[in-house]
């Protein structure tokens, strides 16, 4: 069954009297027990997505149309008390556990305990603890975390803690944006290998969001490629990243390949305020005709393609 | 901040030697010199004092001769710590209040907190409390215009609670005036820390928890972000004392401030530099209070 | 680095915006307004008599009289030079001493830099108008000693957050690039520098002005001022020692605190948009 399901999101931010589009006409779902990787680089929209999902949307950031439908209810026309009892309990989100994640004057034991009592009123502290406990055990952390501060914890063990707050009032969905970001080379691998024994046993619905395409070959089973602010691939994992169909999931491919040398070059959102296909100035493909509109959405083998030279049969 | 210790030491080298009371003959002056001391050698001098110091024995006034200055010190001591200490507190109480949520609501409440705390910066603390004696003290004669309590009680002979009633009325223009300028730098630091805190990284992981605003607020962002603003406090005590002195002035309250403006203008030196050891030795132990509940707040900082 | 033409558009950007034209606006009011006096009213604010002691504002006299008979207007209008120029040159000597002291302090080593942070400990504990009360006396009173003693007072606190950027600064690429050129220090230190730091002690003159004006007033006002100089804080001194204060003579007493109030209020609106302007850290 569909567990997630957005239609034609758009999200703008509004600074300075101009807007930005951030999400631009995003439309995708999630089967239950789906693992999708949303993929894009900074700037692709892939974060306001994630606060979108959260409602957590700074006061900047307007959803100007669309639906976020969580089990069949609509996100964006909910009203925020209503959101606030579903926030966490339904989706949680593992965050970069920067240093920050966590506040930094309470006890880490004390602030999963709160998120316990807070979400279970009535319920006692025996019982808070005992599943803080579970949760902890769940991700590998020894139960002496409780009484330490985030500061006094490493990188891996905060971005442990985190997922273990996420896991507390079990959710049916995890969102997971960028959580390794900010982590070594082995510590990511533990806590990649973590979220995916995690999600296999509790049967879990995972949107990982990242910009690094390496890390979720293995860890999920489809893809959605995200540019500009709006899909422009998306389809079962092991298909779209052994032929891809886009142009830009193409370059992405190749780069990861080693195929092509240098970096992808970082180009600022606002540019793209044109009409027209956002790819269109790093296109290899593009024609006069990528510049009259955003190309729809088209259904293409088992996958879907916004792109109007490679998108046609 | 051991060293501090030693400043206070070097301040009696000032008003020690150069200012002799013009009014007297020179055989009278080089009599009272005498009397006090004053015609040894300034190193025996200064080793006299630091005798002194240790043993709390700062010499006779000359003001108010022949009282030990140390009876005076503890005489008004109690009286100015009252009256600061009261208006430290609550002036941290009321600016941590008003800074956070003038932060938290923003628009037009912030800019009207924003600009009265900085017209409050701007008071000249004298002046205020010379207008509110005026107001209250003089036409409304709301409040009592000088003192601590009324003497009359000590021959009426009231019980505790007059007395505590008389305390609080003579008090309270006192500390209103003291508090003005405090409370707008508290209010001021501690929105500039809310706002900064508001867009740390856990305050989005707290709303994403799905945790209302007041518990957001009080529960998280209000003990993080009144941690600069403690800070401050530390660094007004200096402010503080200097307040202390124009609010007594003013109010003819008699405490250290009065004391240590008396005795300037009397010249009377051992009252100085022992009003002056003390007071800088307040300060010095306040702000070690200070630096002690930050550590107790704040884990960070603790080893 | 900032052209003189830089400085221009700045002023212009300055006033642009209500926070720093008012600012401006009310402390060029009260330092023209004691020249435009006789313009204005024709009593001199320190003649005696010319009017019936301790009478409140009338048609004659606006703002009412002292006991000596002196017209309040008068003295209103001519209370602010005094204050506002011992501020301001305060402001001045303070950063003088801050980039003679603070900038090789932080450009020569750590310790200087240490030692600087102690001192501006000790300024911190030691009560500021006791010690300011004490030094004036020593001195003596005049305007001259009012801005050497409030100078010694201030300079420790800028001096110790310029410092501490300089010393940021010393690793910066630029600066690193000028010694391999082969540039003496003092040309580093004045020349490249120097101008990265002039915002921050810009803005930290104005704070030190601010302070200064207050506490300028509040020795006067304790009588350990200049008593010949017409000042706010001498004002509020003399009403005091003739016991405005007990008769509820207002008009005395209100004017030079509003003056005072406004004037440090409108270097406060300019510190503000200064701050906007010059995106600085000023702590």
């Amino acid at each position: 069954m569909t567990i997630l399901d957005v239609r034609d999101l758009n999200v703008v931010y509004r600074a300075n009297g101009r807007e930005i589009e951030a999400v631009r006409d995003l439309s995708f779902t999630v089967e239950k027990g789906d693992s999708m990787a949303v993929v894009g680089e900074s700037g692709s929209g892939k974060t306001t997505l994630a606060m979108a999902i959260m409602g957590l949307l700074p006061s900047q950031a307007i959803v100007r149309s669309g639906q976020i439908l969580l089990e069949g209810q609509d996100l964006v026309t909910m009203p925020e008390s209503e959101r606030r009892k579903i926030r966490w309990k339904k989706v949680a989100m593992v965050f970069q556990a920067s240093q920050n994640a966590l506040d930094p004057v309470k006890k880490v034991g004390s602030q999963l305990v709160e998120l316990y009592l807070y979400h279970n009123r009535g319920a006692k502290k025996e019982e808070a603890l005992d599943r803080v406990a579970k949760a902890l055990l769940t991700v590998n952390l020894s139960q002496s975390i409780m009484n330490m501060y985030p500061h006094e914890l490493s990188g891996g063990m905060k971005q442990r803690a985190v997922i273990a707050a996420s896991l507390l009032l079990e959710p049916d969905v995890l969102l997971a944006d960028e959580p390794t970001t900010a982590l070594d080379v082995v510590t990511q691998a533990e806590i990649l290998l973590l979220i995916k024994r995690i999600v296999s046993e509790r049967g879990l619905t995972l949107l990982f969001i990242t910009h690094d395409i390496s890390l979720v070959a293995s860890l999920c089973n489809r893809i959605m490629v995200m540019y500009g602010g709006t899909d422009m691939e998306s389809g079962p994992m092991r298909d779209v990243l052994l032929s891809p169909t886009h142009p830009y999931t193409q370059r992405l491919m190749e780069v990861l390949n080693g195929l092509e040398e240098g970096r992808l070059t970082l180009e600022q959102l606002r540019e793209d305020q044109g009409r027209g296909c956002p790819f269109l100035s790093r296109c290899r493909f593009a024609e006069s005709r990528c510049a009259e509109g955003l190309p729809k959405r088209r259904s293409l083998g088992n996958r879907e393609v916004r792109c109007l030279v490679r998108g046609e049969g | 901040m051991v060293l501090n210790f030693l400043i206070p030491r070097l301040m009696p080298g000032n008003p020690v030697s150069r200012f002799v009371n013009p009014l007297m003959s020179p055989a009278a002056q080089h009599q009272i010199l005498e009397q006090f001391g004053l015609t040894k050698p300034l190193y025996v001098q200064f080793l006299l004092y630091l005798k002194g110091v240790f043993t709390g024995n700062f010499g006779l006034s000359f003001l108010y001769y022949p009282t030990p200055v140390s009876t005076l010190i503890v005489q008004r001591l109690p009286w100015t710590l009252f009256l600061t200490g009261t208006a430290t507190v609550l002036a941290a109480l009321i600016g941590m209040v008003l800074g956070l949520l003038a932060a938290w609501k923003r628009g037009k409440v912030d800019s009207a907190a924003l600009y009265s705390s900085m017209a409050l910066r701007s008071l000249p603390t004298f002046w205020l409390g010379l207008v509110l004696l005026i107001l209250f003290g003089v036409t409304l004669k709301v409040f009592p215009t000088s003192g601590y309590f009324s003497t009359s009680l000590l021959t009426s002979g009231g019980g505790v609670l007059l007395f505590i009633q008389s305390l609080l009325y003579h008090s309270v223009l006192p500390i209103i005036t003291l508090m003005a300028y405090l409370v707008g730098g508290n209010l001021l630091i501690m929105r500039a820390s809310t706002l900064n805190t508001i867009r740390e990284d856990y305050v989005t992981t707290l709303k994403a928890f799905g945790y209302d605003d007041g518990k957001i607020v009080y529960g998280h962002v209000l003990k993080n972000a009144s941690l600069p603003m403690l800070t401050n406090i530390g660094i007004q005590m200096g402010y503080i004392v200097s307040g202390a002195v124009l609010v007594e002035t003013v109010f003819s309250y008699p405490g250290m401030g009065l004391l240590v403006y008396q005795a300037v203008l009397a010249r009377d030196y051992p009252t100085l530099q022992g009003s002056f050891f003390v007071l800088t030795l307040t300060t010095l132990v306040a702000l070690l209070v200070v630096d002690l509940l930050y550590g107790l707040l704040d884990p960070r900082v603790r080893r | 680095m900032q052209s003189s033409r830089g400085y221009t558009d700045l002023l212009g950007r300055l006033v642009r915006d209500p926070k720093g034209a008012v600012g401006l606006g009310v402390i060029l009011c009260f330092t023209i307004l004691p020249f435009l006096r006789p313009l204005i009213t024709k009593y001199p604010p320190l003649a005696v008599g010319v009017g019936v002691p301790n009478e409140p504002p009338s048609h004659l006299h606006p703002m009412g009289t002292t006991s000596l008979g002196q017209d309040v207007f008068s003295q209103f209008l001519a209370g602010g030079l005094v204050p506002v120029e011992v501020g301001v040159l305060t402001g001045i000597f303070t950063s003088l001493l801050v980039v003679l002291i603070a900038i090789p302090a932080g450009y020569y080593s750590q310790r200087l830099g240490r030692l600087l942070t102690l001192i501006t400990d000790v300024f911190l504990i030691i009560p500021t108008l006791p010690l300011i009360i004490l030094i004036g006396v020593y001195l003596g009173p005049s305007l001259i000693n009012q801005v050497l003693v409030l100078t010694l007072i201030s300079w420790p606190f800028p001096a110790r957050v310029v410092a501490s950027q300089v010393l940021s600064l010393k690793e910066r690429g630029f600066v690193q690039g000028a010694k391999a050129l082969g540039a003496s220090d003092a040309r580093i230190m004045f020349g490249e520098i120097l101008p990265n730091v002039t915002n921050l002690i810009i803005s930290n003159s104005i704070l030190v002005i601010i302070f200064a004006i207050l506490f300028q007033t509040a020795i006067s006002f304790l009588g350990l001022g200049v008593p010949t100089a017409p000042g706010w804080g001498n004002m509020l001194y003399y009403a005091e020692q003739s016991g405005a204060i007990a008769s509820g003579e207002w008009w005395w007493v209100v004017p030079p605190g509003l003056g005072i109030l406004a004037v440090a209020f409108g270097f406060s609106l300019l510190f503000l948009r200064l701050e906007e302007l010059l995106g600085v850290e000023v702590r």
